[in-house]
């Protein structure tokens, strides 16, 4: 039987549009540039502190700012759930701009680096988008709350949580918060979740705040989720930033809820550990049409009567939850808590300079704090 | 090797063997819808077979 023309002209346009699609997919692991600040003394990954990463997927970025005088360590986590693009921007910001006189913020922006590379078909999530800065336009990738399943195949029917015996629906088996403590020969994800664990334990962490979003439909929004050990400070600094008119609740964490980072960095490690929430629309169920303006504005109509209709958590008007307010609120939030801590050690406070202020990232934008370049 | 990475391996060997199989199809069948499926096939397979997607 002879080569069919027809079959290889098919055969070629099919090549073709493999090539077409294989560019975007691989546009989309292309890493986006953090131009790291002043209070930066050094940069590494969490390689440093799990060998077998190097080199693969997992590896990130992982930016310290020390001061010169010594004193306690934050750790602060961005990029757990790329989909939840507030917390990795407010890192950022903190690299680009923030500068430590007392102690030591260890920050790592992009956490999950496998989970920035995909977005799920039947989301319709853009892969991208743009916060303009002094010179042009930097952009960010929006990826999902899982990691990419390329990198961690095939999913369970059911994913038992190590160590804990915990029972969850098996896709949860790439969710880096249900991952926790890890473990270094298991999945993906456990690895993981293992190296920023040892990370925590390496650097004697005192203090550490997981940054996250979720939908307004969701109850845990607006919200701090404090281990027992770290209920203290968290109460503090819900009471400093409702003193200043930025509503925030404060909620314990669950101690039969594994796999969480304010669980489980609490329990593994000395650490007093938090997770903060802001409301993201993007993510939500009731969203309409979801782009970049819908990422970056926050606004949605289908969410103004969800609020009408009293099926929200945090109200909900025309003006939205724009990313630079809830940027904004993750960056409060850090700086209250960093105030509660030192309200509690007194004896080894944190002095931290230069956090850009909630005022100033909700009038100026995001892009304002944003190195423009190297 | 972790056993993730063996089966992802191995994932990607089938979906590297339907692309083949598929090509074979295209330029070895005459008729005209079984051409026009396996190049349907033939794209998400060998972007899986090559680890992109």
């Amino acid at each position: 039987m002879g080569i069919s023309i027809r079959g290889a002209l098919l055969l070629a346009a099919a090549a073709a549009v493999a090539w077409a699609a294989a560019a975007v997919f691989l546009a989309m692991h292309a890493r986006e540039p953090v131009y790291p600040g002043p209070g930066v003394t050094r940069v590494g990954t969490l390689a440093d502190y799990a060998p077998a990463l190097r080199g693969t997927p997992a590896d990130t970025a992982v930016y310290v700012l020390e001061g010169r005088q010594p004193g306690p360590t934050l750790l602060l986590l961005g990029g757990t759930h790329p989909q939840e693009v507030s917390g990795m921007l407010g890192a950022v910001l903190v690299v680009e701009g923030a500068q430590v006189r007392r102690g030591r913020l260890i920050v790592v922006p992009h956490l999950n680096q496998s989970g920035f590379t995909y977005t799920e078909p039947l989301e319709a999530f853009p892969h991208d988008f743009g916060i303009p800065v002094a010179r042009g336009v930097r952009r960010f990738r929006l990826g999902m709350r899982l990691s990419n399943p390329i990198h961690q195949w095939p999913d369970p029917d059911l994913y038992v949580h190590y160590p804990s015996n915990e029972p969850l629906i098996g896709s949860e088996s790439r969710n880096l918060n249900r991952a926790y403590p890890g473990r270094s020969n298991g999945r993906y994800t456990e690895r993981l979740a293992n190296a920023v664990l040892t990370l925590a334990r390496r650097e004697k962490v005192d203090l550490l705040l997981d940054l996250h979003e979720a939908y307004p439909e969701y109850p845990i929004i607006n919200m701090i989720v404090a281990h027992e050990r770290a209920f203290e400070v968290a109460t503090m600094a819900v009471l400093a930033l409702q003193s200043r008119n930025i509503k925030m609740n404060v909620m314990a964490s669950p101690k039969n809820l594994h796999g969480l980072s304010h669980r489980e960095f609490g329990d593994y490690t000395p650490a007093l550990a938090l997770l903060a929430e802001t409301a993201d629309p993007a993510m939500g169920r009731f969203r309409g049409h979801t782009d970049e303006d819908l990422v970056i504005n926050g606004r949605d109509e289908n969410y103004v009567l969800a609020a009408r209709l009293k099926r929200l958590f945090v109200p909900f008007d025309a003006s939205g939850h724009p990313l630079s307010s809830r940027v904004a609120r993750h960056l409060a939030t850090l700086e209250e808590l960093l105030g509660a801590y030192n309200d509690v050690h007194p004896e080894s406070p944190f002095e931290v300079n230069r956090l850009p202020g909630y005022d100033d990232v909700r009038k100026e934008g995001i892009g304002a704090f944003l190195r423009p370049g190297p | 090797m972790y056993t993730d990475e063996i089966m992802l391996l191995a994932y990607r060997g089938i979906a590297g063997i339907v692309a083949v199989a598929m090509a074979v199809l295209m330029l070895r069948r005459g008729a005209w819808r079984e051409q026009f499926y396996a190049a349907l096939v033939f794209v998400p397979f060998v972007l899986r077979a090559l680890g992109i997607k």
